[in-house]
């Protein structure tokens, strides 16, 4: 019993001992699978719940983005914020190929891209431009255009999501996109338009050092060729003529007055007027100081003083030679005030401010001009003998063109500016693009001798009957006289062209493009004339100055924008111009000319506007016109493809 | 007697349950610091593939040697990271990586077929480093993620270092024309401890 008892204890004890190492080797094995588990499982489930809220953030993004007449906008449509990073574009061979950095876009545009932006923000430090949900961004991409883009094809957000563009091109809306604000040209502007670009070689100051290319004159002597530079130019500065008088009066051949195109549109203030005045007559200018003085080359001019007093600077022309005079920004001290004597007895009559306004022409022995501010150029014209412009006033920019010759400087090119100004001549808000090359004279051709006097010289030839018949003179020609150093005629050697890169074309959208355009033509070409007296002999002979009248002045360009070529064209030669003009008495109005062109169906175009003098210098004094042609306005209608 | 053999065979027994325990302990302590490292580099990798976003942007042919893809590279918290770039032609056994320029972008409006507006990325950032088979760990591509890293690589590779702010940048890598191909990819690795791991392929085709 005892020793049962004994065996059972020793069993028990055992069993305890067994139980004990066997629950020892379990809890030293599952305490270490467990830790193992649960820190395997915790890091885990961490690394599991970020990248869920990465994917999540990167899905729950939602754009739309479209592109509409040149306006690209992007919306977020989702319900978290979305970080733009960039556009993925279309260059112009259709390839998606450019990258451009929208925040950089933005502030780097001029001028400033965004049409209207709602709960956007700009965030600089990562370049990237946030939009909230329910926000949206409108752009102009007008100038994108410029660099070769032709279109938009996704945008990229910073988290990687790609969203496409959707392009809505809505065939009914697009054949109404007449462009209702006319495109104006102005030139202080223009080399900084983002929609326009032109040849910057063109339109940059003509100084001697760089006078750019496109424009050529006869020298002065008639020999050769020169150029039309800039010889002085005071900025900020109270100008005043000296006239022989003692008044301010300087005279002139032709003058071109108009308002700013700053001022003309929003007619706050004093009238701020440009000017643009030629002639070869002595005249002396005084220039106050202080004020800012560019003199752009150091030779002395023939015929040109300069008196540097302490308080002023006199510039005295001595003797005839050709000249012009651009005034840019002038407020007159007090009124605006042009004289003329219209009746050869000396007499002056005048016109002041807004009845100045216009483009006036005084030939030398012409007596070419008009008179009127209610028919301008019109009815109402009068002979006017001799002109003068009263200069007292302040100017933006005072600016004397002498030849290159005059200056002693061997150089037969400049670019346009000599020659072109904006300004709203006729006072209806819209400055118009002015082009000049006439100066001094006109000319016509004598039908019975052929002879040609030469146009835009100061000193006219007279007409010299040869036959007469009771009183009427039936044969004659003319005679040049007194002839001296003045020669202006001037021509293009390059068509100013205007390239509207900003309102491109999509073959694929648009059949046909119309380009309207209002011009001013005139010419120093005596070539209307009608006959009268006797049995239709005439003291004025009829001409035919221009022998070859198929040369183009003007011309509207449909381009490809990726080859440059032109694809399609309007051009307006003398033959069809002239009939639109008079050069006296001078033709008072405006002519819309218009242009369809068709668009091939496939590529991205862009439309020009070039105009030029294409008739130069000739012995024979025959097909040497000079012109005006002013562009107040363009406007672009589209044709839907269907 | 009985009765200290007893004992004494308690004491062994007992002392073999805590030796056996110890050993027990000690594998499976260790078998978790080694299972841990693992998880956490799978972590740190699920991590940092979700936080990087490379985005094909553009592809275009130069010419008839040149292709060009643009990739845009950021992190989703805008945060900094180093990748290392490998363009492979395909993923064979032993794949051979191929030279590649990368460039920047530098303007920005930039074609990427006009080398006017990009500037090759510093030949300093070119990084030879891996010299060991189990060094670099990348995936074939359009493979599940869960899919096993394999290893490559027996001898040196050359790696792209990249340092990124984290905000949205635009890289342009340029490939012979002979490389692009459907089983084409960019590798992005991401170094952890001595290794380099894939994060993301991209093709190039």
């Amino acid at each position: 019993m005892l020793m049962n008892q004994t065996q059972g204890r020793r069993k028990g004890i055992s069993t305890v001992i067994a139980g004990t190492i066997i629950i020892l080797l379990i809890i030293v094995g599952v305490i270490p699978l467990l830790m193992l588990y649960l820190s395997t499982a915790q890091t885990m489930m961490s690394t599991y719940n970020v990248r869920v809220t990465y994917q999540e953030q990167k899905e729950l993004e939602r754009a739309e983005a479209n592109v509409s007449n040149n306006v690209l906008t992007i919306a977020n449509t989702g319900s978290i914020p979305i970080d733009i990073s960039y556009l993925i574009l279309s260059n112009s061979k259709g390839v998606c190929s450019a990258v451009l950095n929208l925040y950089d876009y933005i502030n780097t545009t001029i001028p400033y891209p965004v049409i209207e932006e709602v709960n956007t923000t700009e965030i600089g430090t990562q370049k990237i431009v946030r939009i909230d949900p329910g926000g949206y961004i409108e752009l102009n991409i007008t100038s994108l255009t410029q660099k070769g883009i032709s279109d938009v094809c996704s945008i990229v957000t910073a988290r990687g999501n790609i969203i496409e563009v959707v392009k809505k091109v809505v065939i009914a809306e697009k054949a109404r996109a007449v462009i209702a604000t006319p495109i104006t040209l102005d030139m202080a502007t223009i080399a900084n338009r983002s929609d326009i670009t032109i040849n910057e070689n063109y339109i940059k100051p003509a100084t001697p050092d760089d006078p750019g290319t496109g424009m050529t004159r006869v020298n002065y002597d008639e020999y050769g060729c020169t150029a039309l530079l800039r010889y002085f130019e005071a900025r900020n500065a109270k100008v005043i003529g000296v006239g022989d008088d003692g008044g301010c009066n300087i005279t002139f051949n032709n003058i071109l007055i108009g308002y700013t195109p700053e001022w003309s549109k929003v007619r706050v203030g004093s009238p701020k007027y440009n000017i643009l005045l030629t002639g070869y007559q002595p005249i002396s200018i005084k220039i106050l100081k202080p004020a800012d003085i560019i003199l752009y080359t150091e030779n002395q001019p023939y015929s040109v003083n300069i008196v540097n007093n302490s308080n002023y600077i006199l510039i005295q022309i001595t003797q005839n030679i050709p000249y012009r005079i651009k005034i840019l920004g002038y407020s007159p001290e007090g009124d605006l005030i042009l004289y003329y004597d219209k009746d050869y007895n000396g007499e002056l009559d005048k016109l002041v401010n807004s009845d100045a306004l216009g483009y006036w022409w005084l030939y030398s022995g012409q007596s070419i001009g008009s008179t009127g501010f209610y028919d301008l150029f019109g009815e109402n014209i009068v002979n006017i003998t001799k002109g003068y412009f009263e200069l007292n006033g302040t100017a933006d920019q005072f600016i004397i063109y002498l030849d290159a010759s005059t200056m002693g400087l061997n150089i037969d090119e400049s670019s346009y500016d000599p020659y072109i100004m904006s300004a709203d001549v006729d006072g209806n808000t819209y400055p118009e693009f002015i082009f000049v090359t006439e100066d001094e004279s006109c000319s016509s051709q004598d039908t019975f001798s052929g002879n040609a006097p030469y146009n835009d010289v100061g000193h006219y030839a007279t007409y010299v009957c040869d036959f007469w018949f009771f009183d009427e003179c039936i044969a004659g020609h003319w005679e040049l006289e007194n002839i001296d150093n003045t020669w202006a005629d001037d021509w293009s050697t390059h068509m100013f062209l205007i390239n509207l890169t900003g309102y491109p074309i999509n073959g694929r959208d648009t059949t046909f493009v119309q380009v309207a355009i209002r011009v001013y033509v005139h010419d120093n070409l005596l070539d209307n004339l009608t006959r009268t007296g006797w049995l239709g002999f005439g003291q004025y002979p009829t001409t035919d100055e221009i022998t070859d009248k198929s040369r183009k002045l003007l011309g509207v360009y449909l381009v490809n924008v990726t080859s440059g070529r032109i694809v399609g064209s309007r051009e307006w030669c003398f033959e069809e111009l002239d009939v639109l003009e008079n050069t006296y008495p001078p033709s008072t109005s405006f002519t819309m000319l218009s242009a369809t062109l068709p668009v091939p169906p496939t590529g991205t175009y862009m439309l020009a506007i070039g105009f030029q003098d294409p008739y130069g210098h000739t012995s024979d004094g025959k097909n040497d016109g000079d012109f005006i042609i002013a562009v107040e306005v363009i406007g672009i209608t589209f044709y839907a493809r269907s | 007697m009985k009765g200290q053999a007893s004992v004494l065979t308690m004491v062994i027994m007992t002392a073999l349950a805590l030796v056996i325990s110890l050993a027990v302990w000690n594998l499976f302590m260790s078998t978790a610091a080694i299972q841990s490292e693992e998880a956490m580099t799978a972590a740190t990798l699920a991590k940092e593939s979700a936080r990087l976003s490379v985005a094909a942007l553009s592809s275009v042919k130069v010419n008839d040697t040149m292709y060009r893809f643009a990739f845009q590279f950021s992190t989703l918290d805008y945060q900094p990271i180093t990748v290392y770039l490998l363009v492979l032609t395909s993923i064979t056994s032993s794949p051979k990586p191929i030279s590649f320029n990368l460039y920047e972008i530098t303007t920005p409006l930039a074609d990427i077929s006009n080398d006017s507006t990009l500037i090759l990325r510093p030949n300093t950032t070119a990084y030879t480093e891996v010299s060991e088979s189990e060094n670099v760990l990348i995936r074939p591509v359009r493979s599940s993620e869960y899919a096993s890293l394999s290893l490559y690589y027996e001898g040196s590779v050359t790696l792209y270092r990249v340092f990124m702010t984290g905000d949205p940048e635009c890289f342009v890598i340029e490939v012979p024309a002979s490389a692009v191909s459907n089983s084409a990819q960019l590798t992005v690795l991401i170094k952890i401890s001595d290794k380099y791991y894939q994060v993301m392929a991209l093709p190039l085709s």
